[in-house]
């Protein structure tokens, strides 16, 4: 298939089944991306997770037009971004043109109240999936296998930092991404 | 129960085509992250700068944007941009809306490229992977709060993470198994307002 054409209706189908935004469209582009097709690895995908917190626009959108500029140049990006942006587009602007009648105590509500603790799981599992990339050595996922672990003092050392901050201060993601960064280069080396 | 606000005609004249399509792209390009962190902006330019806008208007948004599928920026711009401009309107905020982020990746993937095989940015970027690694974790914990309400919400959401975590289950899967028990909550709405 036309690589264009591929990019453009994986993105749409992914952020089709993006419900409430954010992290929330995380482990979904993950999946996509990382396992799927492989289009990159795990901690790529995790940097570009972090770039995506202190560049405009959000994941959704970055990670698909990063992956269209790699495997296609600027033609790539611009098929992917126009996948990741036309269901958001058609669900909301035909629901503004067709259901205005669509009331604050809908069927809308009772579908969210159970895609919503999925979709926290996923983002608890996403966790898990980042970890692999920073905190551990090995996946997390070996261990139902029966292999071991290994921990990477320098990622262990900084993410206890950096939760012990946001979880306290919640500073913008630019000054804690900053300062985790420099703190890798100065006890990873240069 | 009212037509939500949101919904309703578009009131056409409210503001010009170019000057909201302008506000969509500077507002995207200066709020880092995307999303959420545009509401703020979008309040303080649209209801009480420009006044295009009411508060509950701005509220019905972000919940009408929550619940419907796609990428909260987008959808965002897509709902104001029909609610003042109609049709037009909704093209127009989407595309410059997605422009600066566009190009800001654009820039990023080509510089990227350029500076593999580096130890100080591969260990830099080893720092950043495990503070995201930590605010994704706050950040689930918080929504965790408002989510995990009933045994059905815990029992759905510890699925969800061991069979993606450790089984490495597909988080369509996932999403999906959600949507089946929405629906049977939505059948039970229906049979209990038919009993009543």
């Amino acid at each position: 298939m036309n690589v264009l054409l591929q990019l453009y209706l994986i993105f749409a189908k992914t952020a089709i089944l993006t419900f409430g935004g954010g992290y929330a469209m995380i482990p979904l582009f993950r999946d996509e991306i990382v396992v799927k097709h492989a289009f990159m690895d795990g901690a790529e995908f995790a940097n570009l997770v972090a770039l995506a917190q202190v560049t405009p626009g959000p994941i959704g959108l970055n990670s698909a037009t990063y992956v269209g500029m790699s495997q296609a140049g600027i033609p790539g990006a611009i098929a992917a971004t126009l996948g990741v942006m036309t269901p958001a587009f058609v669900t909301t602007l035909a629901a503004a043109i067709f259901l205005s009648r669509v009331s604050r105590s809908g069927w809308l509500k009772d579908l969210l109240r159970g895609i919503r603790p999925c979709v926290l799981g996923v983002i608890a599992a996403a966790v898990v999936f980042f970890a692999d990339t920073s905190v551990f050595t090995s996946p997390v996922s070996s261990l139902v296998q029966g292999g071991t672990i290994g921990v990477s003092s320098t990622g262990l050392a900084i993410f206890v930092c950096a939760l012990i901050v946001e979880w306290r201060w919640k500073p913008a993601p630019l000054w804690l991404l900053a300062g985790s960064a420099l703190a890798g280069i100065l006890l990873g080396g240069w | 129960m009212p037509p939500l606000f949101c919904f309703q005609v578009p009131a056409m004249n409210a503001c010009k085509l170019h000057s909201l399509a302008w506000k969509f792209f500077w507002i995207s390009a200066v709020t880092l992250g995307g999303g959420m962190a545009m509401v703020p902006v979008m309040q303080r330019e649209f209801v009480e700068k420009q006044g295009w806008l009411t508060d509950d208007e701005m509220v019905e948004i972000i919940a009408v944007t929550h619940s419907l599928p796609g990428v909260i920026a987008v959808n965002m711009a897509v709902v104001v941009g029909y609610r003042l401009r109609g049709v037009a309107g909704a093209v127009a905020s989407a595309f410059s809306a997605v422009l600066a982020p566009f190009a800001a990746i654009v820039f990023v993937a080509a510089g990227r490229s350029a500076m593999t095989g580096c130890a100080a940015l591969d260990n830099a970027f080893l720092g950043v992977r495990a503070a995201v690694t930590a605010m994704i974790l706050v950040s689930a914990v918080k929504l965790g709060k408002g989510i995990l309400v009933s045994p059905v919400a815990w029992a759905l959401a510890s699925t969800g993470f061991v069979a993606c975590a450790l089984f490495g289950v597909d988080v369509t899967l996932v999403i999906l198994l959600g949507a089946l028990v929405g629906i049977a909550y939505i059948a039970c709405a229906a049979v209990k307002r038919r009993r009543e």
